[in-house]
């Protein structure tokens, strides 16, 4: 008998700016809601084995998103007549619109990559509205913020130029930020989902991720005493390695941070048994936190 | 790939770095069945320095043809011209090779990065590197793969 995974996949409309997006997301499970936010130049999909997971379905609905662009969330209308650009201001409206479209209460999210990194953000913005934030494989800011001020040459452009094979090139890099003990299947899956990346997507979410997220000044006004906070690195992410999430950390009064050995920049996607030993035990803090 | 798919040939065992060496893996590496797949366009010439010791590889559709070792530098030797080099010194390849290579050092794009301690140096046109950046990078990757076998062998 054919086996059906749990996962249930709709579309909601939302206005951001004067725009209507219409955005898919797919959840599973029942009860506090967790967002799920994909990486820089992928989709939802990264998250199947978290929404599969029986553990977490009984005491959270989990939900997973692909940002416009991304997926199968189309871009706004219009959408070729601008250069593809992440923004930080917006990255935040697609966020809290969907948490206020499902009408979630007092939701968690969890993102990887650029969806870490805007998890510092979301904090800031709105302390409070989450519950807790779990943010994986992100920093206070990458590097790149002063390297581009002092004019290095660092250019995420071969991503996208018309001599070179996007999808081929955007795959082949973050293959990289895999550990060698995770999974041969779901590495190559990962690849899998990079490489159907639309053409400059990955590009333009790499500004975001690489020069605008910069939180060295402002992480410390984070109260965690309002929204807990996580910062998980895998040993094996040279993007975002543990050095990186502890400076994070460092800045969060209350933050705690999870190192997770023998994985890299993608523990959900690359090695998902392996991310739920360190991914359960702060979901239970999480839960009991809330029945307190 | 898994490591048992691959046969090598009995007569000899040579060294990393020498010509030899990277004679057998150009062999080793047109028998790899995902090469067959994404090799078969690569035609490229590059440069290979392992602590000063120079090899240049010349691949023609997917199948290393030649190999020199230390070639004259110079513009009277401009026919051994490459398109990028790859530099590192021999510890950091014994890292990049090993079965399971510590963390900043187990992938080609991860040794290459600038954050990196002594890790790899690409230097020369990049539009080359990256128009073949899967196939580049998979038989980067298979100097690791062959030299875990390789090494394995008795002499």
């Amino acid at each position: 008998m054919a086996e059906v995974e749990p996962i249930t996949g709709r579309y909601i409309h939302l206005r951001i700016d004067n725009s209507d997006y219409r955005v898919y997301f797919e959840e599973s499970g029942q009860g506090i809601p967790v967002i799920c936010g994909h990486t820089a130049g992928s989709d939802s999909r990264q998250w199947r084995h978290v929404l599969c997971d029986e553990y977490l379905q009984k005491n959270f609905r989990l939900i997973a998103f692909d940002l416009p662009g991304h997926g199968k969330s189309f871009p706004k209308d219009g959408w070729w007549m601008e250069e593809y650009r992440l923004r930080r201001d917006f990255y935040v409206k697609v966020i809290l619109a969907l948490a206020k479209g499902l009408k979630l209460t007092r939701p968690v999210f969890m993102g990887c990559s650029m969806g870490g990194n805007i998890c510092p953000h979301l904090a800031i913005l709105y302390p409070g509205f989450f519950r807790a934030l779990i943010a994986v494989e992100a920093s206070d800011y990458s590097g790149q913020v002063e390297g581009a001020k002092k004019g290095e040459d660092y250019s995420y452009d071969w991503f996208y130029h018309p001599h070179v094979h996007g999808g081929d090139a955007s795959a082949t890099s973050i293959y990289s930020l895999m550990a060698p003990q995770s999974p041969e299947k779901f590495k190559r899956e990962t690849w899998w989902c990079y490489s159907q990346s639309a053409p400059g997507i990955f590009r333009g979410d790499l500004l975001f991720w690489g020069e605008e997220h910069d939180v060295r000044e402002s992480a410390s006004s984070i109260d965690t005493a309002k929204t807990l906070f996580y910062v998980f690195n895998g040993e094996y992410d040279w993007s975002t390695p543990p050095e990186h999430g502890k400076r994070l950390v460092s800045r969060i009064k209350g933050a705690k941070h999870v190192v997770m050995k023998n994985v890299g920049h993608f523990p959900m996607s690359e090695n998902p048994e392996e991310f739920k030993k360190y991914l359960h035990p702060v979901m239970d803090e999480i839960l009991a936190k809330s029945k307190q | 790939m898994p490591l048992e798919r691959v046969k090598l040939k009995e007569r000899y065992k040579p060294s990393f770095p020498s010509a030899e060496w990277f004679q057998a893996y150009g062999d080793e590496l047109s028998r790899d069945p995902e090469w067959k797949v994404i090799g078969k366009f690569f035609t490229c010439t590059y440069l290979i320095d392992v602590s000063g010791n120079r090899f240049i590889l010349t691949f023609v559709d997917g199948k290393l043809v030649n190999v020199k070792s230390n070639p004259l530098i110079g513009p009277l030797y401009s026919k051994d011209a490459w398109e990028f080099a790859v530099r590192a010194p021999l510890d950091t390849w014994k890292k990049f090779m090993q079965r399971i290579p510590p963390a900043k050092y187990h992938h080609f794009f991860a040794v290459t990065d600038a954050k990196t301690p002594q890790g790899m140096i690409v230097e020369g046109n990049m539009k080359t590197v990256w128009q073949n950046i899967r196939a580049l990078t998979h038989a980067m990757e298979f100097l690791r793969t062959f030299h875990n076998i390789h090494e394995r062998r008795p002499s």
